[in-house]
């Protein structure tokens, strides 16, 4: 029995070790084709949000060398903190918003180094979580999620301003002078979406002017404003009995003219001159997501089918984010997969051709394209 | 202060292993020498744990003792297969999968009633404590015993906390057990066990505990620029209370009646994921949970016996977040559950050989928020199970098929479609030589867990047609008891190599926007491992005993759902390649001390597999020794621990830091 004991003993210390061994073979690394990314290159940035309440935003840079494109996940040293929401390239800076950090992260873009990670707070140093960005002379302005918007000193790289606009806003947009604010009253204790409205903020004050609000705008997100003035924005409805719409507001005198543009539902968009690219995802009984692309003509007020010249659309089923090159015109479609599973980026040529496809991060919410 | 790095982790594996090679060569020699052993800790009949056909473990009171555990969570980490998610400290949600199969598909009962709830589908096992535990046993696959509800034979795995039951030796009428523990970060658990024998039918046990802590540990928090800050967790205190009454019952006729309350109570916060600039969180908790369950078994004649179980349970939950986001500056949700549970169940026994039995479950619970427009849910469930159990002594077989019928309304109407489903199990374990002590075995189970109330009313996007998550499991195993020398102690390995698929998980993923997201169905995943466990007890000399032990489970846990996908064969998100744990107890008559160590190897947290986005493998070392006094029928047990000696930091879920080195301290008086 003492031999056998023994031999047992043996063989199990032994299995234990040769299983051991086996295992740590790994054969998961498939990442991007990383290259060291000389000062200075041009290319495209991509926000990965990352997912609400977790420290893993980040941000992916595509190197372009004069039509050569390398991809860089590993501008990793800058570490966002929690859920990014937007990007915005002013002067030679990039500028990050931080919902769960509740921070303005500044990136020098010459040496995509950190210049100045502008931390936001309440009075009970509660983060304030940062929304969306727009530049409008020297300064930068944020909507904060605790109903704010507040001007940034892009010289002192500092808040120096603050005004209350209303409850969870969200898209911002400029014009003349004024800044156009969606609140989407998304934290609505009544689930109604009563306190929806859009906020005109008067920039030389920094006072809200008015809030439009009406029965059409239930739950307003993005916003963004045509070269005539017009504003657009999208309206995810109550989930319930309003649905999902998309708003075209023009002025008339002092006020504004709410419409809604044709039946459509829009879950993003993006207006380049004429043109308003959108897409809208709608889940069915199981679940699964399913997109439609469209594109709004301003000029002529119709509504075509897909983002292409011939009206296809990209066949993504859960698109995030949509880009438009500034030289190329190409289109920029992420998509996302799960809250676990990196997204990925399609990149179409005007036609619809598809050019190129990358991995991304987490939910990749926002491109923004450097080029001088 | 020492940090591992992967490497030394691995070193620290290995030397863990020769440590135990080395001291199963010891056993073997001492053999000759030892004559006596007191073979009092062991296997208590009621569980027998090779003859079965499915892997059943356990841990009873003595070792609950040895392996440095205060709570359930802590405890069931021993346990082979087993990985605990844990949000970290004394509040932190705790929940165990087991296999891989994900929280939804292992059952938590409390003295062999199954809990329930309705909004996550999984129980939190932070909140109990081991004060009045006797033992923790966890089935995978079925329980030998097949005189089980069928709701505990449905699920993938079940854990089983069972309670002790009120003994008292010749002439004493009542016991008593006051304990009171105290630790690092504000830690003050007082508790008290009161037992009465009421007459010779009858006795009675009142169990009261209170737990503070503050829960403000000290985490290295990754920031810019590849360096680390210094942070506290910062609003992570918990307070709670628990009481339980337990009648016990023992009749002439053989029947046996066991009748508990339960009253729950706790108030904490959620320091939430520690994120980079906003250390501030205005999250907090009440629970309250009351239930009353009672259990009657009756043999009826020779063959047949039968039992009935019952349980009414309430749950509750207040939760508040201050917090600048919201309109008012605070946001209130209230979150009830109630549900009625009988189940009836018959053993008849056709020969010593022969056994069937047949047990039927009917639930019926509601779910309800202060949501406006919450649709408010009612779930009616009945499950039946017919199992059947043929030993003979060379090989045992066991099958059993459940059936499942679950019919869902809410508020607004029919919601669901009706499930009505069959999961069956079968096992054969067999014993090849009369004259050797091993055992084979091999089991296919299949099972469902439910969608949750959470997963089908809490999104805007109402999945309608979100079916069951399926987890198939196949296991070949083998099982080997020696006894060391005639009677002084003994060496139990086994292993088992298991592949279980996932069908139709039901994920979450969010819906265009921050505030809604969607759940579907989606994806299949396989999981090929093995698990080894090898322990032995034994008496070194007439004064020293010694219990030691391993396990490990190396397992690839990879997508299955789509072979055009780049995800095709690849991990899954929290799956190390290894995960383990050991335990060293030494008891003499003047001192006992224990070693503990848990480990695992790094895992990904995301699809991402870049070590960017890679928790760091970790192996944690407690040590803890004591002293007992007895004095008549008094004892006194002087404890002390330290935890996580090297202060390794480490986190199991990304983002929610782990305590590093801690102490606590406790002193319990028995009597």
């Amino acid at each position: 029995m003492n031999k056998l004991l023994k031999r047992v003993s043996f063989a199990c210390v032994a299995v234990l070790f040769s299983l051991n061994f086996i295992s740590c073979s790994d054969d998961d690394n498939d990442g991007n084709e990383t290259v060291e990314v000389p000062n200075g290159s041009f290319g495209t940035f991509i926000l990965d949000q990352g997912e609400m309440k977790k420290d893993y935003c980040r941000l992916d840079f595509e190197w372009d060398d004069n039509g050569r494109f390398f991809m860089d996940n590993k501008i990793s040293k800058i570490n966002l903190g929690s859920t990014g929401q937007d990007l915005l390239v002013f002067g030679s800076k990039l500028y990050v918003s931080l919902w769960g950090s509740g921070t303005i992260h500044v990136i020098n873009l010459e040496s995509r180094t950190t210049e100045r990670e502008i931390q936001i707070k309440d009075e009970k140093n509660e983060g304030r979580a940062i929304q969306n960005l727009v530049s409008y002379g020297d300064k930068v302005y944020a909507t904060t999620g605790d109903g704010h918007v507040v001007s940034i000193d892009t010289l002192l790289l500092k808040v120096d301003k603050i005004v209350e606009v209303g409850p969870t806003p969200v898209g911002i947009d400029v014009y003349d002078g004024k800044l156009f604010v969606a609140n989407s009253d998304a934290y609505s204790s009544s689930g109604d979406y009563s306190e929806s409205s859009i906020a005109i903020v008067d920039i030389a004050t920094m006072t809200v002017e008015k809030r439009l609000s009406s029965s059409e705008i239930i739950n307003p997100y993005f916003l963004q404003i045509d070269k005539y003035g017009n504003v657009y924005v999208n309206c995810f409805g109550n989930y319930m009995d309003i649905p999902a719409s998309f708003l075209k507001l023009t002025k008339e005198g002092d006020t504004y003219q709410i419409s809604k543009i044709g039946d459509i539902a829009v879950s993003n968009f993006l207006i380049q001159e004429d043109i308003c690219y959108y897409y809208y995802v709608a889940w069915d009984e199981n679940g699964n997501p399913g997109s439609t692309f469209g594109r709004y003509n301003i000029s002529d007020d119709t509504i075509q089918d897909g983002i292409f010249s011939d009206n296809t659309a990209p066949g993504i089923k859960y698109p995030y984010a949509l880009g438009i090159h500034p030289r190329s015109g190409d289109f920029y479609v992420s998509e996302c997969v799960d809250n676990e599973t990196p997204g990925n980026v399609y990149v179409y040529g005007k036609a619809g051709n598809l050019k190129r496809t990358f991995k991304a991060g987490i939910y990749p919410c926002k491109f923004a394209f450097y080029y001088n | 202060m020492i940090i591992f790095s992967k490497k030394q982790n691995d070193t620290y594996f290995f030397i863990s292993f020769i440590l135990l090679f080395f001291v199963s060569r010891l056993t073997a020699q001492t053999q000759d020498t030892t004559k006596i052993y007191l073979d009092e800790v062991h296997i208590t009949a009621s569980y027998p744990v090779s003859a079965g056909t499915a892997i059943n473990q356990q841990l009873d009171a003595e070792k609950l003792a040895g392996i440095n555990a205060s709570e359930v969570s802590d405890a069931v980490k021993f346990l082979s297969g087993v990985q605990v998610k844990d949000y970290g400290g004394a509040g932190g949600l705790k929940t165990v999968s087991v296999r891989s199969l994900g929280a939804h598909h292992t059952v938590v009962a409390y003295d062999g009633i199954p809990f329930t709830d309705y909004q996550t589908g999984q129980t939190d096992l932070g909140r109990f404590t081991l004060g009045n535990v006797e033992m923790i046993t966890l089935s995978t696959g079925i329980n030998d015993d097949i005189f089980q509800t069928a709701r505990l034979q449905s699920y993938g795995s079940a854990l089983n906390i069972i309670t002790r039951t009120p003994e008292f030796i010749p002439g004493k009428l009542f016991n008593l057990t006051a304990a009171l523990k105290a630790g690092s970060f504000g830690l003050w658990n007082p508790s008290l066990i009161y037992e009465q024998k009421l007459n010779h039918t009858f006795s009675l046990q009142v169990t009261g505990e209170w737990l503070k802590s503050e829960g403000n540990y000290p985490f290295k928090l990754h920031s810019n620029n590849n360096q680390y800050t210094n942070e506290k967790r910062n609003n992570s205190d918990i307070e709670t209370y628990k009481t339980d009454i337990f009648l016990s019952g023992k009749f002439k006729s053989g029947g046996q009646l066991s009748a508990k309350t339960y009253y729950y109570h706790s108030d904490r916060g959620l320091p939430g994921a520690a994120i980079l600039h906003n250390n501030y969180s205005g999250e907090r908790v009440k629970d309250e949970n009351f239930f009353l369950q009672s259990k009657y078994n009756q043999p009826l004649t020779d063959k047949l016996e039968m039992q009935w179980n019952g349980k009414f349970n309430f749950s509750s939950i207040d939760y508040v977040n201050i917090s600048n986001l919201f309109p008012g500056g605070r946001q209130e949700n209230r979150y009830y559950q109630r549900e009625y549970y009988l189940n009836g169940s018959f053993l008849y026994k056709h020969s010593s050989q022969l056994s069937f039995s047949w047990a039927n479950d009917l639930s019926t619970g509601n779910f309800d928020t202060n949501f406006n427009n919450f649709d408010s849910p009612t779930r009616l469930v009945w499950q039946s199970s017919l199992a059947t159990k043929y030993v003979r002594s060379s090989f045992t077989l066991t099958g059993n098929i459940i059936s499942t019928y679950v019919k869902e309304t809410s508020a607004s109407g029919l919601k669901k479609e009706n499930l009505n489903d069959f999961s069956p199990y079968v096992g054969l374990s067999v014993k090849p030589y009369s004259s050797l002590p091993l055992r084979i075995k091999l089991f296919y189970k299949s099972s469902y867990r439910l969608p949750t109330f959470g997963d089908l009313y809490f999104s805007r996007v109402p999945p309608i047609n979100l079916k069951p998550e399926n987890a198939r499991q196949c296991n070949l195993g083998l099982n080997w008891v020696n006894a060391i020398g005639q009677s002084s102690g003994q060496l139990n390995f086994s292993a088992d190599m298991y592949i279980n698929n996932i069908r139709n998980r039901i994920v979450a993923i969010p819906a265009s926007s921050l505030f809604i997201w969607s759940m579907q169905n989606y994806g299949k995943v396989r999981i090929t491992g093995l698990d080894l466990n090898l322990s032995f007890a034994m008496k070194w000399n007439d004064f020293i005993h010694t219990e030691a032990g391993a396990n490990c489970t190396f397992q690839k846990v990879v997508d299955r759902t789509d072979k055009n996908s780049g995800y095709y064969n690849k991990r899954m998100t929290y799956s190390p390649d290894y995960i383990g744990s050991g335990f060293w107890i030494i008891t003499t008559p003047w001192l006992y001390l224990n070693y503990t160590l848990l480990f695992s190897d790094s895992r990904y947290y995301l699809r991402n597999y870049q070590p960017d986005y890679q928790l760091d493998g970790y192996s944690e070392h407690t040590v803890s020794l004591g002293k007992m006094l007895r004095f008549k029928r008094y004892v006194i047990d002087i404890h002390l621990q330290c935890s996580n000696i090297f202060d390794k930091h480490y986190e199991t879920v990304q983002s929610y830091p782990m305590p590093g080195r801690s102490f606590q301290t406790s002193l319990k008086f028995q009597y």
